[in-house]
């Protein structure tokens, strides 16, 4: 820890915090306030007609059947996400961190699929996957199976996820694999002297010693989840079939900038605010006691 | 990099100069979103515009697709900063018309222009009557205007055995044609891009039932309630969803994404805006066939007419009077019949004029070019009714995507049609009252 003392002259602190801050004023705590005033109000596109309705846009939200199903796709969606990821990257880092020959190799087309953009992801898994000219359909109605992600809702939600997962495994294996390689190789030997096995040594001494990278990884694939996924989701089905894939991002996008109802897009962006605000704090206060550092 | 400086500088100099000679022209900036062959078009019927006179230049800006360039014009209007006129989807017809004190009418904009023989009845009566208040006075200036036509494979029709040079006139005898087609082996006969459009809106008025109460939303924006969920809607939401099991009919997804079936040969029939006409001829590797849209027989007075999609031109606020002379220059000029000969040749989509068409029947332009005349056929089939001269929603985007999910849900046997259509009248219903309270029309 550097001691406050450290810096002797504080005009120079709060000038290097200065342009952070600055960024952070007027992309995020602005238009956050704005959402929040805007969420009280119902008014036209245009702006000329603008009226105080205190919390019916709320109101309005929670009896609509498809917002609350967009809250559900949320969840379904990241949950899956988040475990998919999670499990994903550490599955590879593991495996990877075994690997003698050839390891730049396996590590660098493992990390590949975060450089690629979630749009251009959305792009060639909508090629591959195409009913009409996509590779797999191809495949898949020669076993039998009649794919067809426009019109059936699981396979679309399927789809999505996996394409989102993909994209983040590589995230998380770069972060695992650096924890595995900063474990303390003398706990491990002495486990395996001992007679621990390699599941054994994994379960019991490996993973609760990558339980801080873990935590800190479960709340970037959930924001991640939340937030990122919209141009994948934006590519491939548009919300579709049926809502079948509208998260609540999506649906602020769709009802704001598509439907041009402010009001309850602003009031939405608020909700997720909320949610996400709440998720943290949650996972900070109880998830983070179990964390072992 | 001074001297680099100097140069320029001193060639500035040079140019504001020579331009000293003439008063500069006076700048109209226009937004669109036209791209493509369109997108062309558009720039060389400014350029000619502008080469035709020296008072005004008309200034062409690209701003991304309809919603964008609506979504763009709305956020610079609220910045003070909307241009002097920008280009609107149908659609968005309502909210311009609830944005009064955005706006400036393209009526106004005329007689102050000194075009004192404009109104609504030089237009097509479709199109003139859908962008006119209530009064019958033009708001907007039509631009592009199209109509779903049904396209048809002619190669495809030949192997099953039908004429080639007779497409089904009617559902029944799609339903016909298409069981011969699945016959021959094929694995669809018939798909629809923009199925709200089609299936759900221009149906209502191709067979003359109203979409909604309030004469399909011109009458007002207050108290517009949905109708749809009628017995004829229901026929043919039922009849595509039992013919999608045999084939006959295959969903392809929202917006014009069915396209590909058709243009790969996967669909041998589907329903498209004419407006497509060109880009399909040009992309597709067989005999290609073009007809009105299907109708359902028996039923009194049908086909009616057909109305338009497209876009048309808004004039914004907050100019000065010569730029909106400028402005009513432009559109006089771009009513011209040869430049609406020009816009339909290149582009596709149909002359607003009655004076273009007539000019385009003499010349022999739709012989020459079979098929071409088949949307505006459709459109001048009848004098247009309540039920037909277009329908103008607010929230009509929103009321859209939710007609689109509710047939997805029909198509997809998530609801059956009866529950798809009562889901997409109550939400849309919901849209309705939403907008006349956030307009402030509510009582």
């Amino acid at each position: 820890m550097l001691k406050r003392s450290h810096f002797k002259v504080k005009t120079l602190a709060y000038l290097l915090v200065l342009p952070q801050m600055l960024v952070t004023v007027v992309f995020f705590f602005w238009p956050a306030l704005k959402a929040f005033y805007e969420s009280f109000f119902i008014e036209d596109p245009f702006g000329i007609h603008h009226h105080f309705v205190w919390f019916r846009n709320f109101v309005e939200l929670f009896h609509s059947s498809d917002y609350l199903h967009s809250l559900f796709i949320t969840f379904v969606f990241s949950l899956a996400v988040t475990v998919l990821t999670l499990f994903g990257g550490l599955f590879f880092a593991v495996l990877a961190d075994r690997v003698t020959k050839g390891r730049t190799v396996y590590q660098s087309l493992l990390i590949l699929p975060y450089a690629v953009a979630p749009a251009i992801a959305g792009v060639l898994v909508r090629f591959l996957f195409d009913p009409a000219i996509g590779i797999f359909p191809y495949w898949l109605d020669k076993i039998g199976y009649h794919w067809n992600y426009n019109t059936h809702a699981s396979q679309a939600l399927f789809l999505v996820i996996i394409t989102a997962a993909w994209q983040q495994i590589s995230y998380n294996f770069i972060f695992y694999l650096a924890s595995l390689k900063s474990l303390p190789h003398s706990v491990l030997e002495a486990a395996s002297l001992d007679g621990a096995g390699p599941f054994r040594r994994f379960f019991t001494i490996t993973f609760p010693m990558l339980s801080p990278i873990t935590f800190f990884l479960v709340i970037i694939n959930m924001l991640y989840a939340f937030f990122d996924t919209f141009g994948i989701i934006q590519v491939m089905t548009q919300g579709g079939p049926a809502n079948a894939t509208q998260t609540m991002v999506y649906k602020v996008y769709q009802d704001g900038f598509l439907g041009l109802d402010f009001g309850s897009s602003s009031a939405q962006s608020v909700i997720l605010m909320l949610v996400i605000v709440v998720l943290t704090v949650i996972q900070f206060r109880y998830i983070e006691k179990k964390v072992h550092y | 990099m001074r001297i680099l400086l100097v140069i320029a500088l001193g060639l500035m100099m040079t140019l504001c100069g020579y331009a000293g000679a003439q008063p500069p022209p006076i700048r109209i900036v226009f937004w669109h979103s036209l791209a493509g062959k369109p997108g062309f078009a558009i720039n060389k019927i400014t350029h000619d515009f502008n080469q035709s006179q020296h008072k005004y230049k008309v200034i062409n800006m690209y701003k991304g697709d309809y919603n964008t360039t609506l979504t763009e014009l709305i956020a610079a209007y609220r910045a003070h900063k909307q241009p002097a006129m920008s280009q609107v989807l149908e659609i968005g017809t309502a909210t311009m018309m609830a944005a009064k004190p955005a706006i400036v009418p393209v009526y106004q904009v005329m007689q102050q222009g000194g075009y004192q023989h404009f109104n609504r009845r030089v237009f097509l009566p479709a199109i003139g009557l859908y962008y006119s208040n209530a009064k019958g006075q033009m708001m907007a200036m039509p631009l592009n205007a199209s109509s779903p036509v049904l396209y048809y494979n002619k190669t495809i029709f030949k192997k099953a055995g039908l004429n080639p040079n007779h497409p089904p006139a009617t559902w029944p005898e799609l339903a016909k044609d298409g069981r011969k087609i699945i016959k021959a082996g094929y694995h669809c006969a018939y798909t629809s891009t923009w199925l709200s459009w089609i299936q759900l809106e221009e149906f209502s008025a191709w067979n003359n039932i109203p979409f909604t109460t309030q004469a399909n939303g011109f009458a007002g924006v207050n108290k517009v309630k949905a109708l749809y969920d009628n017995s004829l809607v229901l026929k043919q939401i039922t009849a595509l969803t039992k013919w999608e099991k045999s084939g006959i009919f295959q969903y392809g997804g929202r917006g014009d994404n069915a396209q590909t079936l058709f243009t790969s040969g996967h669909c041998a029939m589907f329903t498209q805006s004419s407006g497509s006409r060109g880009s399909l001829l040009s992309s597709v590797q067989f005999a290609m066939g073009m007809a009105p849209m299907p109708y359902w027989p028996k039923i009194k007075n049908t086909p009616q007419n057909s109305i338009i999609g497209g876009a048309s031109i808004w004039v914004m606020r907050g100019y000065s009077p010569k730029v909106y002379r400028g402005v009513a220059a432009f559109f006089h000029y771009l009513m011209r019949p040869k430049v609406q000969a020009f816009w339909q040749k290149e582009t596709g989509y149909m002359v607003v004029t009655k004076a273009a068409y007539k000019a385009s029947l003499q010349s022999g332009y739709y012989q020459r070019n079979p098929g071409s005349d088949v949307a505006i056929k459709e459109l001048t089939n009848k004098p247009p009714t309540a039920n037909s001269r277009g329908i103008r929603l607010g929230n009509y985007l929103q009321i859209r995507m939710v007609n689109d999910t509710a047939l997805e849900a029909a198509f997809s046997h998530q609801m059956t049609p009866k529950q798809a259509l009562r889901y997409a009248e109550k939400h849309a219903n919901h849209l309705l009252a939403r907008f006349a309270e956030m307009t402030g029309t509510s009582s």
